[in-house]
């Protein structure tokens, strides 16, 4: 009698759990559609949603190929030292945040409000950058010992890299900096900017390896300075790019591997030209895709690959010079 | 930061760098009290250094009359305006000082404490030459020592500091200063013309080139220096002001060389703006007849009034090593690391291989000669 109340109890039981079981089975199915679908939307919406909650920079206008922050689109010719061609026009731009320089002292912490508007394009020999910045002022000469110019940067590595690669590259991933000096465009565009240019009254009577230079007590153009004199030119002198009296491009190429280690490449080819206009700056920043300078780290630019790039303006009346500079976060960019 | 040891602040303190000391420190000794702002010192400099076309406002060597002249501009009081008022304290013996140096006081955004001279800053180098610190009336001018009216001629160049604000401030790693002498340069073929050194520079000694558009300084003439030869500011002195060569830690102080001697055994040499921080090389004897020694004890540190009575000594003819070491200024070009007082009549000189390069008495043979010339049958004007 009790052996059969407890096998009826444990029936019961038994008919609990199967009771149960079917109500699981009938949710299970159904959760298990759900959630799927929820993956597969989150998958595919992923960057909307990303967007969204964080905005990243992106191409405004039409994309193709892998989605990435700045996209290099193929054009038939790059216009090399042109901001205004309208090839660029047909180019959709992103727009890249600068943001303050707080890694290396002397800092830069204040941070433009607007960011800068990125266009690429390449033709298959030349990569060429458009870079478009509001700045009150044009800032072009450097003679004054208060005097900084403006300037700005595009910096490439490779992809994927470590995050200090932000910082000028690293020795395993080097980067090739293209760096416009408005200085160095009017040196080209006017001629050297010399020191008459800060100081017009200047008066001088003797320069000891120049005395018969000097006329009306006014010294001889510094391009005039003949070869054997520029040793009082220390700096010219020594091969400094810095301070070369004739400029063949506003655009240095350097390699760098962290910080303080930029060097001039060998070879200077490339090429960039800037136009300030009604408070904006526009410049055109172009290297070769082949490298010139592989052996000594350049970058080589392909079709169909991706890279790190950054991009670095300096306002040259905010006293920005070296680390004292607005410089974006690590971005991609695709080569179409 | 890391911390590294000043001794001519009695403390450590806080510096971009390790402390990494050169195997040997080129440094010098001025006598302020025998300067006579003939500006021999600026022009051998500048026609060796600074001739060229965009170096015109440069002087890598200058000579400003004290109290109100300074190049650039202001340059001092500058800077001790930005520090604001700070304190040494006597502990023990010493004196520490407890104020902050340019590092430390520097905002958290930056490496040193500095500021950017002007162009116009540049354009006065003879601002204030020969001016009193008062207006002369003729009541307050009487001779008594120290002097009420006073003013004193400061030579200064590139002090080689052992701490160079310069060199912590070059985010390019442009400066270097050498480990065989201490002697700190501008890279020419490296810096990019930031101008951050002109900046942290208290002493203003780098100068940016308006042709070449990077930086130079001061390169204590190392091509001399390397052959054994003092560098020329020092070796043209008129004055005799100057005594060139290599200056020890003071624990390793030898006092038979002649800038330890000076700086450390008797003291008289003292650190141009000790409390900035950088432990600058060239020490200066600081003028004895200022009336003013506030003036003095914060251009030189608190050695001062110690300094003034040393020398003071010296000349009443107390102190014959110092009068010896003194006489040795500019006595010849050759780099001597050691010196001796030969009887008590004549004071020697010796290069780092022992060999004498210099002997000098230290009285100068006089002869008085008659006031009438008995066979010309004249009066002399100059007996001596
Ligand atoms: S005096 Fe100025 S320039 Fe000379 S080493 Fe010191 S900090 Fe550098
Ligand atoms: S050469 Fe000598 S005496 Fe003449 S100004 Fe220079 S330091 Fe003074």
């Amino acid at each position: 009698m009790a052996e059969r109340k407890r096998r009826r109890a444990l029936l019961r039981m038994g008919a609990g759990i199967s009771k149960s079981a079917r109500v699981a089975d009938r949710l299970f199915l159904p959760v298990v559609a759900g959630a799927a679908l929820l993956t597969m939307l989150l998958t595919v919406f992923h960057r909307q949603i990303q967007e969204i909650v964080s905005p990243s920079p992106q191409p405004s206008g039409e994309q193709q190929g892998p989605r990435a922050d700045v996209v290099a689109y193929t054009v038939d010719k790059v216009p090399i030292s042109d901001p205004d061609s309208p090839v660029w026009d047909n180019i959709p731009h992103s727009r890249i945040s600068l943001a303050d320089q707080s890694i290396i002292k002397p800092l830069k912490l204040n941070v433009p409000a607007e960011p800068v508007k990125v266009k690429a394009a390449h033709d298959g020999e030349w990569i060429g950058f458009l870079l478009e910045w509001p700045d009150s002022k044009a800032d072009t000469q450097a003679i004054k010992v208060k005097e900084f110019r403006d300037a700005c940067a595009v910096m490439i590595t490779s992809y994927p890299s470590p995050p200090e690669a932000r910082f000028m590259g690293t020795a395993n991933n080097p980067a090739t900096i293209l760096h416009w000096k408005a200085d160095w465009q009017i040196d080209i565009e006017e001629g050297f900017q010399d020191l008459e240019k800060a100081f017009p009254n200047v008066s001088v009577d003797m320069y000891p390896l120049l005395k018969e230079s000097i006329r009306d007590g006014k010294p001889p153009k510094t391009v005039d300075i003949p070869e054997f004199a520029r040793v009082r030119l220390p700096g010219t002198w020594a091969g400094n790019p810095v301070s070369q009296l004739s400029k063949a491009s506003p655009v240095e190429k350097i390699v760098a591997k962290g910080p303080a280690t930029i060097t001039t490449l060998p070879t200077q080819d490339a090429a960039g030209w800037g136009r300030w206009r009604d408070g904006v700056w526009r410049v055109v920043l172009a290297k070769k895709m082949k490298a010139s300078d592989g052996q000594a780290g350049e970058m080589v630019i392909e079709r169909g690959q991706t890279y790190s790039v950054a991009f670095t303006v300096w306002f040259g009346d905010g006293g920005d010079r070296g680390s004292r500079k607005n410089p974006s976060m690590l971005h991609t960019l695709y080569v179409e | 930061m890391p911390k590294v040891y000043n001794w001519q602040i009695g403390r450590e303190m806080d510096y971009w760098y390790e402390e990494s000391r050169p195997r040997r420190q080129a440094a010098a000794v001025f006598d302020t009290n025998k300067c006579i702002a003939c500006q021999t010192c600026t022009v051998a400099c500048k026609t060796t250094w600074t001739s060229g076309k965009g170096q015109e406002y440069m002087y890598w060597n200058n000579v400003e009359t004290k109290p109100w002249g300074s190049y650039p501009m202001g340059w001092d009081v500058n800077i001790l305006k930005m520090l604001g008022p700070q304190r040494w304290s006597l502990e023990g013996e010493r004196y520490v000082y407890r104020g902050k140096t340019i590092f430390e006081a520097a905002a958290q955004s930056e490496r040193v404490l500095g500021y950017l001279p002007s162009d116009l800053d540049y354009a006065y180098p003879n601002r204030g030459e020969d001016e009193t610190n008062e207006i002369v009336v003729e009541e307050k001018f009487y001779l008594r020592m120290p002097h009420d009216l006073w003013f004193f001629y400061l030579p200064r160049i590139c002090n080689h500091c052992t701490y160079p604000a310069c060199l912590a401030s070059c985010p390019r790693l442009s400066i270097y200063k050498r480990p065989e002498d201490g002697i700190v340069l501008v890279d020419q073929a490296r810096c990019r013309g930031y101008r951050e050194c002109v900046q942290a520079c208290p002493y203003k000694k780098v100068f940016y080139n308006h042709v070449t558009r990077i930086s130079e300084k001061c390169v204590l003439c190392y091509p001399a220096v390397e052959k054994g030869i003092w560098p020329r500011c020092m070796r043209t002195c008129i004055g005799k002001i100057r005594m060139f060569g290599y200056l020890n830690t003071p624990e390793k102080a030898d006092p038979e060389n002649p800038l330890d001697f000076l700086v450390h055994v008797k003291k008289v040499g003292l650190p141009l703006l000790p409390q900035l921080g950088l432990e600058p090389n060239i020490y200066y004897i600081p003028p004895i007849h200022v009336g003013n020694i506030n003036f003095l004890r914060m251009l030189f540190g608190p050695g001062v009034d110690q300094a003034i009575q040393t020398y003071n000594k010296a000349i009443a003819g107390r102190d014959l090593e110092l009068v010896a070491a003194l006489l040795l200024n500019v006595s010849t070009d050759r780099i001597m690391t050691k010196f001796k007082v030969i009887g008590s009549s004549e004071v020697a000189g010796y290069d780092e291989n022992g060999h004498e390069v210099v002997r000098i008495p230290l009285k100068e043979p006089a002869v008085v000669r008659p006031f009438y010339d008995e066979r010309l049958q004249v009066y002399r004007h100059n007996i001596t």
